[in-house]
């Protein structure tokens, strides 16, 4: 079977989902995508062990979950599981921004028919019900796509296939193992707080004929009041290491067995918060230490002073009813569509809204008579920084904070 | 009694125009007679030339001078703006605080306006000397600027300043495009866009009335049919609202189309926002839906060494390899022996029956299989072929749950098969057009 016809399968298989991946009945990783902001590859496949474990999985049944202290990411990211054969899954998040409750995994069709007592308990009881029902049938309505290829499905369900695919995918990871820097390096970042620190050891080294990525945390501190579950931290640094080394398409099991993460238990990155509040913020840690590491490894020039430094981001959410609008603002994306909705339905009034090359500036303010909900989800920390959020001239950071009517609202941030 | 008309396909890399006799009764017709038909590929013949060849069949067709010939155009050509920046001769006034207001995204992204190019009005003022001042300011900087976009709330500036800048404006020279509402970041977008695509309209305009006379009507399809007065920012989507309505007149729900620069499934969803490049446009249009596979992708070894195609197209020109110019193979090229059969291809790409094209392609494409360095990862050409269009044909199905979708277009029968015959049809831009125009003038 060639390896490119295999690939483009997967990828049309997936075409629909901007996070997914696909696992066989062993929970073997055969495809996996995550073009989201947030990253989920390992808590996928968490989610799906434990959904085999416990529910057993038959074709055609359909799982959902949210759980952050039990394979899920947070409230509002719905993690769904559906087997389209006896040995094909695929596991996929979306977001809806008005769950605030916990969801174990939970069967919510068995076998292609629908869980009636299920959907009466956990859709119907819901104050936005009509919209969380018309939510779910869209995720199913991708699945009812995805069986229409009859002919991909059976062939990647076919264990010929996969084992073409896991061994085109090891070989494709040889290559580029070889093609980069082989050693180890380590760098730490202080979390701001007193004894919160993140070290890392990376190393990429051959040895026996084995090609092995070791990740080692061990010497991180406990957690105290940041934290997150290992697979969240697990998921931005396994998706820094296929990024660097070019294995987008093809990372599987045979890649994914191949880098070996250390975390030491109940610390800052392998202690799961109830809400998962944290994860965004130590993902970008995490994954920002790994990038480091593995320029300089790469780098001619690697020096032992060049000490690790954290971009800064600015992450935030307006709610209204049920209406979210979700931003996001690092150096080099400006996400904040969200904004233009407000102003366009007049529930905001702008009254300053500047953009140059170097920064931007916007003012408005509440007109409508419904209080909206201004979430920051990462901290920005300081008065220095190069975001800001105030409101009434007062400085806000991580958390939440009402807007009423007439208040004003000031965002900053520069470009560079 | 001879009526003329002319059908135009105006793609981004080619155009097919039919003249049409419109009330030819000898053979007791009730369809526009075709009395000359020609593609063109844009880079290589350009659209003046194909407009002159026109003209002449014209003369000798129709054996009289006619004082107006209507020309009736469905464009994709404007999709080429979609990669630059644009408002490099358009002045923005607008109020102070609010500078470069139409699009809050990173300022590297696509631009619709320039910002040195901005006049920024402060303390509610229309004053003549400051606006003479800025004007020579902008002019300085572009001496070719000719478009203004106004885009001031009436909250701040009462109907009789705003009339009063029109009016200055106007009669410094410059084209004024007002924006209503200045707040709103998607009306402004649509206004700058109507600005900065002006020029490339104004451009085409000529070219026919050049050609057939000052007088020529030019109707271009927009989302109602064809018309002479539209928004510009409507040019984007006149091909995909043509397909809306074909589909609509062939009863179809769905169906393929395939041309030398489109790979589309064509559904006709009716929308009232345009994403476009620049952000979201207020704007009623009907989308379709591009293929995952571009005909213009470059076909090159990937950074493992395999034989692959880029996910994007960089640029259209100069073109496929089989146009004659080109030595960066694209995924048409692949297909090259099954294209010189067609006759669309024939008259498109005349060298593509000389031996030594067909030799320079055979050896770009076994140079690349011999490239791959892998031998367990190898794939050749005919392989990959057969991949790219076992793809297109699995995408459609997702798309689709009807198993019969249609395959329509010129290059449609590269499917030939892979999916019985009956599924494989024709489509003629110059006769569809013609029959659209003459269906109902708008």
């Amino acid at each position: 079977m060639n390896c490119l016809s295999l690939k483009y399968q997967f990828k049309v298989l997936t075409q629909n989902f901007k996070s997914c991946s696909i696992v066989n009945a062993d929970g073997a990783l055969l495809y996996s995508k995550d073009l989201n902001h947030s990253l989920l590859t390992t808590t996928r496949l968490v989610a799906f062990q434990i959904v085999k474990k416990y529910l057993r999985p038959q074709p055609h049944d359909f799982f959902i979950l949210n759980d952050p202290e039990n394979g899920g990411f947070q409230y509002s990211k719905l993690i769904f599981i559906t087997s389209l054969t006896a040995n094909l899954f695929i596991v996929w998040d979306e977001d809806f921004n008005n769950i605030n409750f916990k969801i174990p995994p939970t069967p919510l069709y068995d076998k292609g028919v629908k869980n009636e007592f299920v959907w009466k308990a956990l859709i119907g009881a819901c104050p936005f019900a009509d919209d969380l029902e018309t939510f779910i049938l869209f995720q199913k309505n991708k699945i009812e796509q995805m069986l229409h290829l009859k002919d991909v499905v059976e062939n990647l369900s076919s264990v010929k296939s996969q084992q073409a695919w896991l061994k085109a995918t090891q070989q494709i990871f040889d290559i580029q193992f070889n093609n980069k820097a082989q050693g180890g390096i380590e760098a730490h970042y202080k979390l701001n707080a007193p004894n919160q620190t993140i070290k890392l050891k990376f190393s990429a080294e051959e040895k026996q004929n084995l090609k092995l990525f070791t990740l080692d945390l061990t010497n991180t501190n406990l957690a105290t009041d940041v934290y997150a579950a290992s697979h969240i931290v697990e998921s931005a640094m396994v998706k820094k290491i296929i990024d660097f080394y070019e294995i987008n398409d093809y990372f599987t099991q045979s890649i994914l067995d191949k880098i070996k993460i250390i975390l030491p238990p109940r610390s800052i990155v392998s202690k799961a918060h109830p809400t998962g509040l944290f994860n965004l913020n130590l993902q970008a840690v995490c994954s920002q230490l790994c990038d480091h590491l593995l320029t300089l490894l790469n780098s001619p020039t690697r020096k032992a002073h060049n000490a690790f430094s954290f971009n800064n981001f600015l992450t935030f959410n307006i709610k209204q009813g049920a209406q979210s609008y979700n931003s996001h603002i690092n150096k080099s994306q400006f996400l904040i569509d969200g904004i233009e909705q407000l102003s366009n339905t007049q529930k905001i009034s702008v009254k300053t809204l500047k953009k140059s090359d170097d920064e931007s500036h916007i003012v408005f303010q509440i007109t409508c008579e419904e209080p909206l909900e201004l979430s920051i989800l990462n901290s920005y920390e300081t008065d220095d920084s190069s975001y800001k959020i105030k409101i009434n001239s007062s400085l806000k950071l991580f958390g939440t904070h009402t807007l009423n009517k007439n208040d004003l609202v000031e965002f900053f941030w520069s470009h560079t | 009694m001879s009526t003329p008309a002319i059908a135009l396909y105006l793609g981004e890399t080619y155009a097919t125009l039919g003249l049409f006799d419109m009330a030819d009764t000898s053979a007791q017709r009730s369809k526009p007679t075709l009395k000359f038909e020609k593609s063109v590929f844009l880079p290589q013949t350009g659209l003046k030339n194909l407009l002159n060849q026109t003209k002449i069949k014209l003369e000798e067709e129709f054996k009289t001078a006619f004082e107006t010939v209507p020309v009736y155009v469905v464009t994709k050509y404007f999709d080429r703006l979609k990669q630059f920046r644009l408002g490099g001769s358009i002045s923005q006034v607008i109020s102070k605080g609010f500078e470069n207001s139409y699009s809050l995204k990173d300022s590297k992204s696509l631009s619709l306006a320039a910002s040195q190019l901005i006049i920024t009005l402060d303390k509610k003022s229309t004053d003549t000397t400051f606006l003479t001042q800025e004007l020579e300011r902008v002019k300085k900087i572009n001496p070719d600027l000719n478009k203004v976009v106004i885009s001031l709330t009436e909250d701040e500036y009462s109907a009789t300043q705003i009339e009063e800048l029109v009016q200055f404006f106007t009669k410094a020279g410059l084209k004024i495009f007002l924006c209503r509402q200045a707040h709103n970041q998607n009306e402004l977008r649509k206004t700058l866009l109507n600005a900065g695509s002006e020029g490339t309209k104004e451009e085409l305009i000529k070219d026919f009335t050049d050609v057939f006379g000052e007088n020529t009507p030019v109707y271009f399809f927009c989302q109602n049919g064809f018309q002479r007065e539209f928004e510009n920012a409507e040019l984007f989507n006149s091909a995909n609202n043509f397909f809306a309505h074909y589909l609509k007149k062939q009863k179809m729900q769905s169906c393929a189309y395939f041309d030398i620069e489109n790979f589309k499934f064509l559904r006709s969803s009716l929308s009232d926002s345009w994403q476009s490049p620049w952000g979201p446009v207020p704007l009623n249009h009907y989308s379709q839906t591009d293929l995952s596979v571009h005909p213009f992708a470059e076909l090159k070894l990937n950074h493992l060494s395999m034989l692959g195609f880029d996910s994007s197209v960089n640029q259209l020109e100069p073109g496929p390899v089989i146009a004659g110019r080109a030595i960066k193979p694209l995924v048409l090229d692949l297909f090259w022996e099954e294209l010189q059969k067609t006759e669309f291809c024939q008259t498109l790409f005349s060298s593509l029956q000389q031996d030594t094209l067909k030799s320079k392609i055979t050896n770009i494409l076994s140079v690349l299989e011999k490239g791959q360095k892998n031998i367990e990862l190898f794939t050749s050409a005919d392989e990959l072929k057969k991949i790219i269009l076992v793809s297109l044909l699995n995408e459609i199905k997702l798309f689709s749950s009807d198993e019969s979708v249609r395959m329509i277009g010129p290059l449609a029968p590269l499917f030939k098969g892979l999916i019985p015959d009956k599924y494989i049809s024709g489509f003629s831009w110059s006769q569809e057009i013609m029959a659209s125009a003459a269906g109902g003038k708008a």
